[in-house]
């Protein structure tokens, strides 16, 4: 007469565990859901009624309720779907409860039976606390990641009734793919020229430093951008399950083994709006960009053309490394821990306002000056003019080193971050910086004259002393020296410092 | 406000001036047959004249409510004199010219354009190239004693303006497009003050106006009118500059242009009135020269700066007097980055170059 069954649902890119408790009752023939289920969650009704009869099984011409417990917790999307078949069976006596008793479902079902797969489904099988879990064919691999959970599949519900009354066999787990497949990344040997943009890309791959492109259409800024996510080193096994737990839930794809094992390259448009790139949403709270680029590279292309209210939403994530989305229906909070890049004209006309050949308007440039200036510009780290590469350079010069070459230095630097306790050099403190390379005095007197001349304020000039720290790393060297001060310095050049100039004629 | 009858003719002509849309056509129709005096006690009175009836109305209630020796005072207080055409020291270039002002407010003293007058003109949106040598023809001008106009917008205005100054002998005059009280550009403004005490800064405009757009073709024939020699030193093939030209041409002015690389697009219109046939200006003594005068300067030189260090020349050398960005540097100095980006830091703290945006500019040293 009642059943109860283990499944989950998503809130945010969490799962909650939700018993499905199914009562079957004699009364007028109905089938009502209650426990806050959302319009796709409801919807269940038909689809479940539906694949049980095209499964060949008796539908109860009886009264059926399900509750959905807890009833606090909005349930959302069709994942609960086969959970309630089952236990409309259990409860119609179909199944033996005992069979079911350790056992969580996961899984949308089509009306004519089949299991399809479910976005999130990595963390709803993580929340099923049940040692066995059945889930859509699809979804094995990911959900195979999880270690301590048996992870069961069929193809259709008729075959689920069969292996549940012992008929049948469950269909055979592929086996976990041990070496993840890596899918060939652009490489930056296909880069030619720029070797100011090649080196300040290694440096922010290296320190997690957030890197601004400053250049004309064209000029290859997002080809370069494309190869930062190359030269990270591969994601550590925590943050590769917390990434896959993300792109499960916002139903992005996964890779053939289901883990994602490398950093994540994200390049929203610039119509993106602020729930798009940060997360949320009214009924269901979803991850946003900045969330599916977590552990990777979030890439905004034409920076100067995204709204002023969304670029500011990013001001958190680059802050906590996570974004908390509060709504009325609940909030959740999404990891977004990313090297942000960014590209944009300098101008609207994007003859880089160069010294007497730029012919915008000074009101307009300064208008798109106000537009990349403020607190998001000073997290900026590395802010790196890239040109047009000359024919020269695209036929006849020759190829710089491969990602491969650089991911290695990469790699040693990012170790000595983690030597220092921190995850990156970015995140170094004053203090540690103190400690670890206290300046010199013709260091000391480098700053001094970029602090008194204005270009460089408090925090930029620890953001400037990380950046000297990596750069140092890359050599191979212990001590920073004003070298790499100086050239810390060249790469935080003021983007908009010709845009200031305001002159504008009503 | 009958004792008013005492008040000379400029302080009605400038009451009349801040009525609405009174321009140099209303300010004929206004003034034909009257006095400025008579004018003013016509429109209070609202005698008929060729003017809307609408606008007769404006002007009338306007009139009525303003005190016109209060403006006369107000004037005197600013130290800003009005002058007329027929007013004693009116310059005497602007007398028999095609489109002569009716009226200048002048803040300082005109006795400067008694020297021989060189305007030098450019673009705003300049190279140091063209900020440079504004400033040093203008320097040496001065010096020479010779009065240099120019209209005290930014790029090669500002230059020449601060050049002028800089040879603290003949005073700079300079003509603008707003109100002697409305400043702009702002960021002149402490020019714009230095110019007013030494030499002279003249509008047309009224106390009030604002920088309109059409004012600055207006300001640029003022402009050519005062100069005995217009010299452009960067302009595109479009602008504000290249009209000054045009006026100056219709005036008999001549025309000077200072030749700059072929690339570059802020000289576009320089070389090309060069190959129209203007004569170059490659020093202050060419203009000089150009005025019928005998040079008692020497020709600019660049200064030959002593850079103690080697690879600090190898970079300044890396210029060739264009504005580069940091790869073409890198690329043109083959230089390790550590060390160019020391010579850098090191070169701009002792100003011999420039960092604007993400552009380096070589300069001359001159601040």
């Amino acid at each position: 007469m009642l059943a109860r069954i283990s499944a989950a649902t998503l809130v945010g890119v969490v799962g909650h565990p939700v018993a499905v408790e199914v009562h079957v009752s004699n009364g007028l023939p109905g089938f009502t859901v209650v426990g806050l289920p959302d319009v796709s969650c409801r919807e269940a009704r038909d689809r479940v009624r539906a694949a049980v009869l095209s499964s060949g099984l008796a539908w109860p011409l009886r009264r059926v309720t399900v509750n959905l417990a807890p009833s606090g917790v909005r349930k959302e999307g069709a994942g609960l779907d086969l959970a309630i078949a089952i236990g409309v069976l259990v409860a119609e006596g179909d199944i033996d409860a005992r069979s079911v008793e350790n056992m969580g479902f996961v899984g949308e079902l089509g009306l004519d039976g089949t299991i399809r797969p479910v976005p999130g489904a990595l963390p709803l099988a993580d929340a099923v606390h049940t040692p066995d879990v059945v889930v859509p064919y699809a979804n094995v691999a990911e959900a195979s990641l999880i270690q301590d959970r048996t992870i069961r599949s069929v193809s259709n519900l008729r075959d689920l009734v069969d292996v549940l009354k012992g008929e049948g066999e469950w269909s055979p787990i592929p086996e976990a793919v041990e070496e993840p497949v890596l899918v060939a990344e652009p490489d930056l040997a296909d880069v030619r020229g720029q070797h100011v943009a090649r080196h300040a890309l290694e440096i922010a791959a290296a320190g997690g430093h957030h890197l601004l492109f400053i250049g004309p259409p064209g000029a290859g800024k997002t080809m370069l951008a494309k190869r930062l996510s190359g030269l990270l080193p591969s994601l550590d096994v925590k943050t590769a399950i917390e990434v896959t737990r993300i792109h499960s839930a916002a139903g992005l794809g996964l890779p053939v083994g289901g883990l994602i094992a490398r950093p994540p390259f994200r390049a929203p448009h610039h119509g993106a709006s602020a729930v798009a790139l940060i997360g949320g949403g009214s009924s269901v709270l979803r991850p946003g960009e900045v969330s599916a680029a977590h552990g990777g590279v979030l890439f905004l292309d034409e920076m100067g053309e995204f709204s002023p209210a969304v670029l500011d939403g990013l001001r958190q994530p680059l802050e906590e490394g996570s974004v908390r989305v509060s709504r009325a229906s609940g909030s959740a909070e999404f990891p977004a821990r990313f090297l942000l890049v960014a590209a944009t004209n300098p101008c609207p006309c994007g003859d880089l306002g160069r010294p007497g050949g730029c012919f915008c308007s000074s009101a307009s440039r300064f208008r798109y000056a106000r537009r990349l200036s403020g607190p998001l510009l000073d997290r900026l780290d590395l802010r790196v003019h890239v040109q047009r590469p000359s024919g020269q350079d695209l036929f006849g010069g020759r190829c710089g080193e491969s990602s491969a070459e650089v991911a290695d230095r990469v790699g040693r630097v990012r170790n000595k971050a983690i030597g220092r306790g921190v995850r990156c050099n970015a995140e170094l403190s004053a203090r540690q910086l103190d400690e670890t390379e206290p300046l010199c005095a013709d260091s000391v007197a480098m700053l001094e004259v970029a602090i008194s001349a204005g270009r460089l304020s408090a925090r930029g000039m620890h953001r400037v002393r990380c950046v000297a720290r990596t750069i140092a790393d890359l050599e191979g060297v212990d001590i920073v020296t004003p070298g790499h001060l100086a050239q810390a310095l060249q790469l935080r050049a003021d983007p908009v410092a010709v845009n200031r100039e305001v002159d504008h004629v009503r | 406000m009958f004792d008013d009858g005492l008040l000379p003719a400029e302080a009605w002509v400038a009451a009349l001036l801040q009525l609405d849309s009174m321009g140099p056509a209303k300010m004929r129709v206004v003034l034909a047959g009257r006095t400025p005096a008579e004018a003013w006690a016509a429109i209070v009175s609202d005698e008929p004249m060729e003017t809307s009836a609408t606008l007769r109305q404006r002007w009338r209630v306007k009139a009525r409510s303003t005190d016109v020796k209060a403006l006369w005072e107000q004037h005197a207080n600013h130290g800003i004199s009005i002058l007329l055409a027929e007013s004693v020291g009116f310059p005497a270039r602007l007398v028999g010219d095609p489109e002569p002002p009716d009226v200048l407010f002048v803040e300082g003293d005109l006795g400067a354009l008694r020297l021989p007058t060189v305007a030098i003109i450019g673009t705003r949106n300049c190279t140091q190239y063209g900020s440079d040598v504004a400033y040093e023809f203008s320097r040496d001008l001065a010096a020479t004693g010779i009065c240099v106009l120019s209209g005290l917008a930014l790029g090669i205005d500002a230059a020449a303006h601060a050049g002028a100054l800089a040879a603290n002998l003949a005073p700079p005059v300079a003509v603008v497009g707003s109100g002697l009280d409305r400043i702009y550009p702002n960021r002149n403004r402490a020019l714009w003050k230095s110019v007013a005490q030494a030499g002279a800064v003249v509008s047309e405009y009224p106390l009030g106006s604002a920088p309109l757009r059409w004012h600055f073709p207006a300001r640029n024939r003022i402009l050519a009118g005062l100069a005995d020699v217009v010299v452009v030193v960067e302009s595109g093939e479009e602008g504000g500059s290249m009209h000054t030209v045009a006026e100056a041409a219709t005036r008999d002015r001549t025309v000077m242009a200072v030749p700059g690389p072929i690339r570059s697009p802020a000289s576009a219109g320089t070389n090309h009135l060069l190959a129209d046939g203007c004569a170059p200006a490659t020093s202050a003594g060419d203009i000089v020269a150009m005025l019928g005068l005998c040079p008692i300067i020497e020709a600019t030189q660049p200064t030959p700066i002593v850079v103690a260090d080697k690879s600090h020349q190898r970079i300044l050398d890396s210029f060739c007097w264009q504005s580069v960005d940091l790869n073409t540097l890198v690329e043109r100095t083959g230089m390790d980055f550590s060390v160019l980006s020391i010579g850098l830091e090191s070169l701009t703290q002792t100003r011999q170059i420039v960092q604007r945006g993400q552009w380096f500019e070589r300069t001359t040293g001159r601040h």
